[in-house]
């Protein structure tokens, strides 16, 4: 069995995507909660958890096994295409169809996380309350070049569907749920850069320094989302349509390093948040007051 | 410049507000011409409902403090500063007051005089 570079280079952007998506991410989270408790824990900082802790301990164990059954069922398929000696296209669509359940937790979590961020918004807000006067614009969190960037991607992908529609009318369901999905985004992007406020508040207690971080985080986040999923839709519609030529393993093994990436980077979020962020304003009235 | 809110305080929130930025353009904190947010923008960073802000709004465009220019917001008036300094509910103070001293000496009692004022009021 003398397996050629694309396979090699496909079974370790899967091993990786096993070991980034199933192990390692789910772990990193759970530290940052474990030690989110630990520093600040919830009889001191009761505006910090809308949600009781021990449901938030329930559904982060839910998970745990959900995260284990998934990676060590990628692993096994690895391990099964490997021996097989199966070609490294086929071995690359099943990387894509292991990358499709490795991300369904994030999709089970979805709802849980917009409860969380709903009783985060509903806590009654302090009696005193500050804000800058001044009118905010798109450009004070984000550069005009990611804005530009982000939208360019949207469009250009909404172009490239209606491209490879007329090129070739049978990869419609494809174009339509690509056109789709980028306009949602397009519009979305649209009403941020003319109202960047209308967003809200995070959470009432939040410190001005921190809403405008965490506005500049979010804000980077959608416009960086828009440019590179616009750009993968555009190559997918393009390779569909035949436009262009790909070689099929390489385009999904980008995708997979773009889900890895992004995943990383939520954590790599999540932990610098917790290291910067002025937990101080969730302290509860009674709480002991900390010493100089 | 930071704007704040205490919800504790007898003043109502639109007087809060008013008054702050007021001070603020006395001071010079505020130049002429500098935009401020849309309505619902310091709502939304304040959390207070956007009409409490509208009637802070109101409140310093009626004394000239602030200007609404059209679809492009409001901003400080170039004449605020010297406008700030004039304080329009000030003067209703002594004239009521003589009013109602003049209500006194004829005879009214005070709920008379009360009930009075609200029937002119909602006149």
């Amino acid at each position: 069995m003398v397996a050629d570079i694309q396979t090699v280079l496909i079974a370790i952007v899967f091993a990786s995507q096993i070991l980034v998506l199933s192990f390692l991410t789910p772990r990193l989270r759970n530290h940052f909660y474990a030690r989110m408790f630990t520093r600040y824990p919830p009889q001191e900082y009761p505006r910090l958890y809308p949600v009781p802790p021990e449901r938030i301990r329930r559904i982060q164990s839910c998970f745990k096994p959900l995260h284990w059954t998934l990676g060590l069922g990628a692993a096994v398929t690895l391990g099964v295409g490997l021996i097989r000696d199966m070609a490294a296209p086929d071995l690359a669509r099943w990387m894509f169809y292991c990358l499709l359940l490795q991300i369904l937790p994030l999709y089970l979590a979805l709802p849980w996380s917009i409860k969380w961020a709903k009783a985060y918004r509903a806590m009654p807000p302090p009696s005193v309350r500050s804000a800058e006067l001044r009118p905010w614009r798109m450009v004070d969190f984000v550069s005009p070049l990611r804005i530009g960037l982000g939208l360019f991607g949207l469009g250009l992908s909404l172009v490239c569907a209606m491209a490879a529609f007329r090129h070739r009318p049978q990869v419609l369901i494809l174009c339509l749920w690509c056109a789709s999905f980028s306009s949602l985004l397009l519009l979305r992007m649209i009403y941020v850069l003319f109202r960047p406020t209308g967003v809200g508040r995070p959470d009432p207690y939040m410190s001005a320094t921190d809403i405008f971080g965490a506005r500049q985080r979010r804000f980077r986040a959608q416009f960086a989302f828009g440019a590179v999923f616009g750009g993968i839709f555009s190559a997918l519609v393009l390779y569909a349509a035949q436009l262009i030529r790909l070689d099929q393993a390489y385009l999904l093994v980008g995708i997979s390093i773009v889900f890895q990436l992004l995943g990383i980077a939520l954590v790599s979020a999540q932990r610098r948040d917790l290291q910067t962020r002025d937990f101080s304003v969730y302290r509860g009235e009674s709480a002991p007051q900390p010493t100089p | 410049m930071q704007i704040s809110i205490d919800e504790r305080l007898p003043e109502p929130v639109f007087l809060q507000l008013s008054m702050q930025i007021r001070e603020a353009v006395r001071s010079g904190e505020l130049k002429p011409d500098t935009p401020l947010p849309t309505i619902r923008q310091l709502a939304a960073e304040l959390q207070v409902n956007p009409n409490t802000v509208a009637k802070a709004y109101r409140l310093l465009e009626r004394d000239a403090v602030i200007e609404t220019r059209g679809s492009k917001g409001s901003f400080i008036h170039h004449d605020g500063r010297k406008h700030s300094r004039v304080d329009l509910g000030a003067r209703a103070a002594p004239l009521l007051a003589q009013s109602v001293a003049a209500l006194r000496a004829i005879g009214l009692t005070d709920s008379e005089i009360r009930n009075a004022f609200a029937s002119v009021m909602k006149g």
